[in-house]
């Protein structure tokens, strides 16, 4: 499928918003004015970006602990989003949910999960949802390769297989769950594979690949849409953090992060596949103006208070 | 200001204390004129009916048939149809929480009263107050008093509350869930108000103003005790850990214990036929009098005695002393211990069993007193080492618990003598029976101007005739005669009692 | 007003909620029973007992889901779907199979309006079955309410009769809170006088169904007719035995429960659920923190032992809470 070039801008600003997003929390997060932890999403911007391309407000994802990313392709508010990271009572959860449960769903972002394999369930349920109303939307949910060995991620995928339910479930195979190698963890080796076996489309792509991802998820998008049921995509793309930040990364061989940098970029990847197609200096404005978007972000997301100290007994319940 | 007019409990007469309403005359909604009867009240000397003093319209009834309220204490409102409901509830409320229907007002004398069980079917809010209230009186200001609808959302205790007061639960603030009504709220709303609601007690008066609470008893036996109008002291404690058991407290009514309640309802059973089922008290009344007049072989013995010196003592007395209220029965009473230490051989109890005589060294005298649905002899003991002030103020003390019903078994059971007195219904002579294991009891009539011939002459003396009966087996007619003789010595010289 | 059983109170309250709401959807295993069997277009259970009978039937399988022995998908379908727009009503059939589904309920469906900041609503029921007396053994014998109760942001219903179970569930149902609704199996015969039309009973009001003045039992589910039993059979000696139903643990009527206590100054707590931090100590702690001056006696608590529910008929009745240790608890604090 071609793009426009206005598609190809829309999605380099979506990558970038998340590449500095990402890494501006890595410097700020020393100032120690960040709360709890932070798993940090650099490297794996064409996965989010080129499923969430194919997706609208009514459609709903489901996330990882690994969120930011998610939460950004999908269109959550790059403000409340820090501000919420800052723990601060005008971040998107009113500072009650933290890193780790960013969601937004009006948006269609059903929060970033800390339960690993959490999230294909609730995106099961989204799907059955949108079939039952009527909507006309689908569901996606992102899962680790750690977390594909989770049973209640099995169990979500042959539920979604025998309801046929519009969902998509993309494996982002990142290397690593925690400090455990895929190649370990994963039996047998193949999570696509292994996924094909419950009785659905799976398909293994380059997760560094923005276009691979786009045309792959642009099928599953179809079939789900159309009613056809759901699909399984396994994108591979390393991530260049920790498991957290923090994380001194020993698992890992020298160099192999500075490798990621210089040769799978999914954004210079990206910038190269189109240079063609885009000006330079639109590319340029785009990066001006993430940085300054950024940057405005921190400054309000310091700036503003933490939730009252009354906030800690509402919504609880709707009504108790 | 409306012209809202309340209607109280009438003082008639210097010593009327408080009065029984025992019937309306005109309903509610009602007019009256000046000199209608608007109420039937009954003292313990007369029944009377209240006349209006002016006209009007008798808008809210307070207080149904049956209840006692002191002298001054409200018993309905009058006002102009033009007066709204609101207003007289306004009225209502700034005449004190405390002035609540049924709830006497504490006066200045000892136990508050029991109320009356209500025979028939009163007005809407009617409680009927068939046991005795703890000592904390219960004051639900008129402006919460209503029936509620069981539908208001409230937890079942408030319901039970509101249901058992007479409170109108749509008139409470809720705080539960959704506006719900606990106890607690009703308790607030009472105390906003101006009334007074006391918690239940944990451990429960069982006897209208009884100190029975600190008794060791068992849930059911305190709860039967109060419901029957049983002190737990008058118990035995056989039940587990020492407590008073449902055993112990049944032991005692049936036993006509005197102060225990009647027990049945009167049953209908012709038209004008009503069949009332023996009262414990009655039984027991019975029981005994009966055993007394058959076995012990009465016989009276009658003076009259001048009591010209004793009724000057006594106004003197009585008008140089504030406070003092001293009687004749109560002179009387002090010179009859007097002249029983003169005669001992009067002062003794008889042992039928044992075939003993008991000679008591002092005079332990019960005086009758008329309770309602029966009479009870509480006793003054010692009496002849008691000044006048003394007897006086506890025969009136011991008379007032014998209504109430609290005496102490100790209090009425036993004594060496026993005085009864018809003269304020103006009996001139009467016979009484003993009391065993007593051997005599004086019986008196009404003082009254007589006729007598002094010194040749004819004069007017207020005299009395007092007549004693005595146990023949243990009393020979001759020391009968003594004693009348020294009692008339020293009612005609009371300076005697001085000595 | 009728005569139905707990289980057709039940299936009632379903029944006519899922025709008032198109947005209420049935799933579990055996719901309806007979997907994908060798005989086609068959209701073939309508619930493991019965309770959801006739609504597949009446409403077809987009409201009325089988589902595979998933618990933890089914679980987590109903959370997903409830913040995304249906009311799911998952039947986990047995509340002991918590185990393999907890997570969704526990760190998802209870957590997500807080977490979310208020902007999330979760309007889903579990339903499933808690009791022992049925020789089912030591995994489908258990009631876990306690657990449900401790974590904040569920609710937790335990109705005791035919009538409080179809005000409750319907009341489960309308509610916007993830609501956890827990049928004893031993009462789904039990008989009583039900209105037919819906009808909703609040969350967190106790029911008395006998009021006394000498002792106040508080007991759950089945255990309150046991209750019942043992007042009625000491009111023959004038023992006056108040019987406290709180019907929903979370919320709790704690005024229902306090007030008793105020009244009676005597308390016996029957629960089958735990001999350790159970229903029965949670009651316990309030009534000894904020009803202390009331009590006349200790506290008495009647559960079953620290053990798992054993199989052997013998033994289950020993281990159940039983009228005769009931009534000995009765004694006890009138005897304190």
């Amino acid at each position: 499928m071609t793009l426009s070039t206005h598609q190809l801008l829309r999605a380099y600003r979506r990558m970038r918003e998340i590449r500095e997003f990402e890494e501006r929390l890595q410097v700020e997060n020393t100032s120690g004015e960040i709360p709890g932890f932070l798993h940090l999403y650099t490297g794996q911007e064409a996965i989010a970006v080129g499923v969430c391309e194919h997706l609208s407000d009514i459609d709903y994802i489901a996330s990882t602990h690994r969120g930011h990313g998610h939460c950004i392709a999908k269109g959550c508010d790059l403000n409340g989003m820090m501000a919420e990271i800052y723990g601060k009572e005008t971040g998107l959860c009113r500072g009650k949910g933290g890193s780790m449960h960013i969601a937004d769903l009006e948006r269609g972002m059903l929060g970033a999960n800390a339960i690993v394999g959490g999230g294909p369930p609730l995106a099961v349920g989204a799907a059955l949802s949108a079939r039952t109303l009527g909507t006309g939307g689908i569901a996606v949910s992102f899962t680790g390769d750690g977390g594909s060995n989770q049973g209640l991620v099995f169990e979500a995928m042959n539920m979604a297989v025998v309801l046929q339910l519009p969902v998509v479930f993309v494996f982002e195979n990142n290397g690593y769950g925690e400090a455990t190698g895929h190649d370990y963890a994963v039996g047998s080796g193949d999570i696509a594979g292994r996924a094909a076996g419950f009785g659905l489309p799976a398909v293994k792509i380059d997760g560094a690949d923005f276009f691979a991802v786009h045309e792959a998820m642009g099928v599953a998008a179809e079939r789900a849409r159309s009613g056809q049921g759901p699909s399984v995509i396994e994108a591979v793309a390393m991530r260049w953090r920790g498991h957290y930040e923090g994380d001194a990364m020993l698992y890992r061989a020298e160099g192999e992060v500075a490798e990621l940098r210089a040769n799978k970029d999914p954004l210079q990847r990206f910038l190269q596949r189109v240079a063609e197609q885009v000006a330079g200096d639109d590319i340029a404005a785009i990066d001006r103006e993430v940085a300054a978007a950024i940057d405005e972000a921190v400054e309000r997301a310091r700036a503003a208070n933490p939730p009252a100290v009354d906030q800690l007994l509402t919504d609880v319940y709707v009504s108790y | 200001m409306t012209d809202i007019r309340p209607i109280e409990v009438p003082k008639w007469g210097l010593t009327m204390e408080e009065g029984t309403l025992s019937a309306w005359l005109v309903q509610e909604g009602q007019a009256f004129s000046k000199g209608d009867e608007l109420c039937e009240i009954e003292t313990s000397k007369i029944a009377n009916a209240l006349e209006a003093t002016f006209d009007g319209v008798l808008r809210r009834i307070l207080v149904q048939p049956g209840i006692t309220l002191p002298v001054g204490a409200l018993l309905a409102v009058a006002a102009p149809a033009s007066v709204s409901d609101e207003q007289i509830d306004a009225y209502l409320a700034t005449r004190q929480g405390g002035t609540a229907p049924a709830v006497p007002a504490q006066s200045s004398a000892t136990a508050p009263v029991v109320e009356r069980p209500v025979a028939v079917a009163a007005g809407p809010a009617e409680r009927t107050a068939t046991e005795a209230r703890p000592s904390g009186a219960v004051g639900i200001p008129l402006l919460l008093r209503g029936v509620t609808d069981p539908d208001i959302p409230a937890t079942p205790h408030a319901l039970r509350l509101a249901q058992r007061e007479g409170i109108d639960l749509a008139r409470v603030q809720g705080s539960g869930r959704e506006g719900r009504i606990c106890v607690a709220d009703i308790v607030r709303a009472v105390d906003a108000a101006g009334g007074n609601l006391p918690m239940r007690e944990p451990a429960g008066a069982s006897v209208a103003g009884g100190n029975d609470r600190h008794i060791a008893a068992t849930p059911v036996a305190r709860r039967l005790a109060t419901a029957r109008g049983i002190d737990l002291r008058q118990c035995r404690a056989t039940g587990s850990r020492g407590r008073v058991c449902r055993a112990d407290v049944e032991a005692v009514l049936v036993s006509g214990s005197p102060t225990s309640m009647p027990a049945a309802d009167p049953v209908i059973v012709a038209p004008s036929v009503i069949e009332q089922p023996l009262s414990a008290m009655r039984r027991t009344i019975a029981a005994r009098l009966q055993a007394s007049k058959q076995s012990a072989p009465h016989y009276r013995v009658s003076m009259d005695l001048d009591l010209e010196a004793l009724l000057t003592l006594r106004d003197t007395l009585n008008g140089a002393v504030p406070g003092l209220k001293v009687s004749v029965n109560d002179m009387l009473v002090k010179a009859s211990a007097q002249a029983l230490m003169a005669v001992p051989e009067l002062n003794v109890q008889y042992d039928e069993q044992r075939q003993v005589i008991r000679q008591m060294a002092d005079a332990d005298i019960a005086v009758a007193v008329a309770i309602d649905g029966g009479l009870i002899t509480p006793i003054v003991t010692a009496a002849n080492r008691k000044s006048l002030g003394e007897i006086s103020g506890q025969i009136r003390d011991l008379a007032t618990r014998a209504k109430a019903g609290t005496l102490k078994p100790a209090e009425f059971q036993g004594g060496s003598f026993s005085i009864s007195n018809l003269g304020m219904y103006g009996v001139r002579q009467f016979d009484a029976i003993i009391n065993p294991p007593q051997v005599a009891i004086l019986a008196l009539g009404a003082a009254a101007e007589q006729v007598v011939v002094r010194d040749g002459q004819m004069v007017i003396r207020r005299q009395l005739t007092a007549s004693l009966s005595s146990d023949h087996r243990v009393v020979d007619g001759a020391l009968a005669a003594r004693f009348l003789k020294e009692l008339q010595r020293l009612v005609e010289t009371p300076a005697l009692l001085m000595v | 007003m009728a005569i139905r059983t707990f289980r057709e109170a039940l299936n009632e309250a379903l029944m006519q909620e899922m025709e008032r709401d198109h947005r209420v959807v049935l799933m579990g295993e055996d719901v309806r029973g007979g997907s994908g069997g060798s005989k086609e277009d068959v209701e073939a259970y309508g619930g493991v007992l019965g309770v959801s009978k006739g609504l597949w039937s009446r409403f077809g399988s987009s409201r009325v889901i089988d589902t595979p022995v998933t618990e933890s998908a089914l679980l987590g379908m109903a959370a997903g779907s409830a913040v995304t727009g249906l009311r799911p009503v998952a039947d986990l059939m047995f509340m002991d199979f918590f185990g393999v589904s907890h997570d969704m309920l526990y760190n998802q469906a209870a957590k997500f309006r807080y977490m979310f900041g208020g902007k999330a609503r979760t309007p889903m029921v579990v339903r499933g079955m808690i009791g022992a007396g049925y020789g089912a053994g030591a995994q489908h014998s258990q009631s876990p309410y306690n657990i449900f109760a401790t974590t904040p942001g569920l609710k937790v219903v335990v109705p005791s009769s035919p009538h409080d179970a179809k005000g409750l569930l319907i009341q489960a149902i309308r509610d916007d809170d993830p609501v956890v609704f827990c049928e004893h199996k031993t009462l789904y015969k039990l008989e009583g006088e039900v209105p037919e039309e819906a009808y909703t009973i609040p969350f967190g009001v106790a029911n008395y169904t006998r009021e006394g003045d000498d002792v106040t039992i508080i007991a759950l589910a089945a255990m309150v007719h046991r209750a019942n039993a043992v007042a009625d059979k000491l009111a023959a000696e004038g023992i006056s035995v108040e019987v406290v139903d709180p019907r929903t643990i979370s919320p709790l009527d704690e005024d229902g429960i306090l007030e008793s206590v105020q009244w009676t100054g005597r308390v016996v707590i029957v629960d089958e659920s735990a001999a350790r931090v159970g229903f029965a100590h949670d009651v316990a702690a309030l009534i000894a923190s904020k009803g202390f001056r009331s009590l006349k006696a200790p506290i008495e608590l009647v559960t079953p032992p620290h053990t798992p529910v054993p199989f052997a008929p013998s033994l289950e009745q020993a281990w159940l809470p039983d009228a005769a240790r009931i009534e000995a608890a009765v004694r006890k604090v009138l005897e304190a």
